[in-house]
């Protein structure tokens, strides 16, 4: 009986011993999250990778440059979660047709021609940011592409339902700077 | 000797009382001569005795040659002459001063010289023959409410006096071992700014010739928007102090002066609050007040909390325009407690007018001072201190990547605060206020106008 609380007791302390630093190392990079976070947007608390096999070629290129060259500044998950959606004027004309509800809520879907574009070129342009032309284009066919291919046609609903989630949670969990972005 | 003959000694013949009277009769007679023979060494007396000299040897000249006058310059001749040395002062009771100045500067009282006229032009005893002068009569004004200084004192270096040149500062130094009061707040305002004073009771410029270096400082700092970051009575920026209610009346004990002296960028005798508005625009701003980057000072070390430099840029003045800057920044200190009798107020100046709404944005653009951060051409955003990609953006890069839309939302709401290049590292010391209760309507369209023609073309992709 003895034997076993011992064998027990070593057990237990062993195990502390190598969850504790895992622990920590969660605990730190939690903090340096809540630090990064301090001035959120809902597409911060989004996943932060798409599936891009089926994309083209210059979307994936578009892809990596991305998560290498914009998480220097934010998350690639506020990229990923925006509600933004680049069509081209016909485009736009077509899906107020076949999917009216896209235009109905900016929040869910803010769908302009070239939004992606000044967005991108904006962010090339603060101080610090060394994303060249190409590596900008690249960047811009791909969110782009993503935006069409996960925001819009049979992806629409999904994509209204995962973005409704993140508002809602993140208005229960920063209503102040909910209202600070959106208002109400 | 024993105890009793000691006793004997030092109590019946050296100390009796007899002898105590005597002894202490000869030291209050001795301490009576110390204080006639100091007052009778006292730095003015030679001033108004040589004053007195020349009046009366001016008087006998004109006697001489016209002997008709003799009997007309008669009582001005016994006047002189009769002049006895005193402290002679100036109450200023509306304006709370008593000014001594006079007794020194015997040409500038009415007393010794009616007439406040003479032809003496050696300081201090030529008479004041400016206009300013002539309307703000010692009399009434006194002296320190314009020139500052120590009204009270009676000697040359306890007055406040302040060179005009580092000539005069060195020649002073070695004549006269000049050096700058220690916690006197209101040393004299030397040379040309002395007109920093008229902004006391003037509103507006006065048309005299002086004024204009004010003009000149305060043409700068409109060009290089002081106002984005600094108040001034309340209307500008809120992230820096306001120049009018704490620059220009800061005490010294609220200065620390620490950086500088240790940097070398000033002595440690010169300690003034001129001297610190004049180091913000003759030296980088940094090096007076460079912060705690590292937290290295915090009362914790466990916790450091950083702090960052002062965001100030450093402009690169040349010496002119870094009199006329501090000149200016002098000139905003207001006394609260001079009568409104005593003050000319005039209406607020009128906005200039424009051909264009391009040309009346970029006014916007310098009245608002978002020159300071972003550049005269808007195309120069100035260094901030961990601030993320340690630079303000150059507008004419990012401004054509936004909506009108967009760039008036940016505008109203500004960016506070600013992101961290090291998430460790100090707050960034600047950030972009919220224009949304500052510019509106037709400024704020014709602003975005400008913006928007200075954009960069974009790349179309």
């Amino acid at each position: 009986m003895k034997k076993k609380i011992l064998f027990c007791s070593l057990l237990a302390c062993f195990g502390l011993a190598v969850s504790v630093p895992y622990i920590f190392a969660d605990a730190a990079a939690d903090a340096e999250k809540e630090k990064a976070l301090k001035n959120p947007y809902p597409n911060d608390f989004g996943p932060a990778t798409v599936d891009v096999s089926k994309y083209s070629a210059e979307a994936q290129a578009g892809y990596k440059i991305m998560q290498d060259k914009c998480a220097k500044c934010h998350a690639p998950s506020r990229p990923l979660n925006s509600q933004f959606v680049d069509l081209k004027a016909d485009e736009i004309a077509k899906a107020k047709v076949s999917n009216p509800e896209m235009f109905k809520d900016k929040l869910i879907w803010q769908v302009e021609d070239g939004i992606w574009q000044r967005y991108v070129k904006r962010m090339m342009a603060k101080p610090g940011c060394n994303i060249s032309s190409d590596q900008g284009k690249k960047i811009w066919k791909f969110v782009v592409e993503d935006s069409k291919k996960r925001k819009t046609g049979a992806n629409a609903g999904t994509w209204a339902e995962h973005r409704k989630k993140l508002l809602a949670e993140f208005k229960q969990k920063y209503p102040a700077r909910y209202t600070e972005l959106f208002g109400k | 000797m024993d105890k009793n003959e000691f006793r004997e000694l030092w109590f019946n013949k050296l100390f009796t009382l007899r002898n105590l009277f005597f002894i202490f009769n000869f030291v209050v007679l001795g301490l009576f001569l110390f204080a006639m023979a100091q007052d009778f060494f006292r730095e003015w007396r030679p001033y108004q005795s040589h004053y007195k000299k020349m009046e009366i040897a001016r008087i006998k000249g004109q006697m001489d040659q016209s002997p008709a006058m003799k009997e007309a310059l008669d009582a001005e001749y016994n006047l002189a002459k009769s002049r006895s040395q005193e402290i002679k002062q100036i109450l200023a009771t509306d304006l709370n001063r008593v000014d001594r100045c006079v007794t020194c500067h015997v040409g500038y009282d009415s007393y010794t010289n009616p007439t406040l006229v003479n032809e003496y032009n050696d300081h201090p005893y030529a008479a004041p023959k400016n206009e300013i002068h002539a309307k703000h009569p010692v009399e009434k004004y006194g002296c320190t409410v314009c020139h500052e200084g120590q009204g009270l004192a009676t000697n040359f270096i306890e007055a406040g006096h302040m060179p005009k040149s580092p000539e005069q500062k060195a020649e002073w130094a070695q004549k006269r071992d000049w050096h700058v009061v220690e916690y006197w707040e209101n040393p004299m305002n030397a040379g040309p700014l002395v007109y920093a004073s008229c902004y006391k009771c003037h509103e507006a410029h006065p048309n005299v010739t002086g004024v204009d270096i004010i003009k000149k400082g305060k043409n700068l700092a409109f060009e290089n928007g002081c106002v984005g970051c600094h108040q001034i009575r309340g209307e500008g920026g809120s992230i820096a102090p306001d120049l009018a209610e704490e620059t220009a009346v800061k005490p010294l004990t609220r200065i620390d002066f620490g950086y500088a002296v240790s940097a070398g960028v000033i002595e440690k005798h010169e300690r003034t609050l001129e001297n610190w508005i004049r180091l913000h625009f003759a030296t980088n701003p940094a090096v007076l007040t460079p912060g705690d980057p590292e937290g290295k000072l915090s009362a914790d070390p466990k916790k450091p909390a950083p702090v960052a430099p002062t965001a100030m840029p450093y402009f690169g003045f040349n010496p002119d325009e870094v009199e006329a800057l501090t000149a200016y920044v002098m000139s905003l200190k207001s006394e609260k407690n001079i009568p409104y009798t005593y003050r000319v107020f005039s209406p607020k100046e009128p906005e200039p007018k424009f051909a264009s709404a391009v040309q009346h944005g970029r006014y916007i653009f310098q009245k608002h001072g978002c020159v300071s951060c972003h550049g005269k051409d808007a195309n120069h955003g100035i260094q901030v201190f961990n601030r993320q990609g340690d630079r303000v953006p150059d507008l004419v890069k990012t401004v054509g990547t936004y909506t009108n839309d967009e760039l008036i939302e940016k505008i109203q709401k500004g960016v506070n605060p600013e992101a961290k290049e090291n998430p460790d590292g100090p707050t960034p010391p600047l950030y972009m206020p919220s224009f949304k209760d500052k510019i509106k309507g037709e400024e704020m369209e014709h602003l975005v106008q400008y913006l928007m023609s200075i954009a960069e073309k974009q790349e179309a992709w």
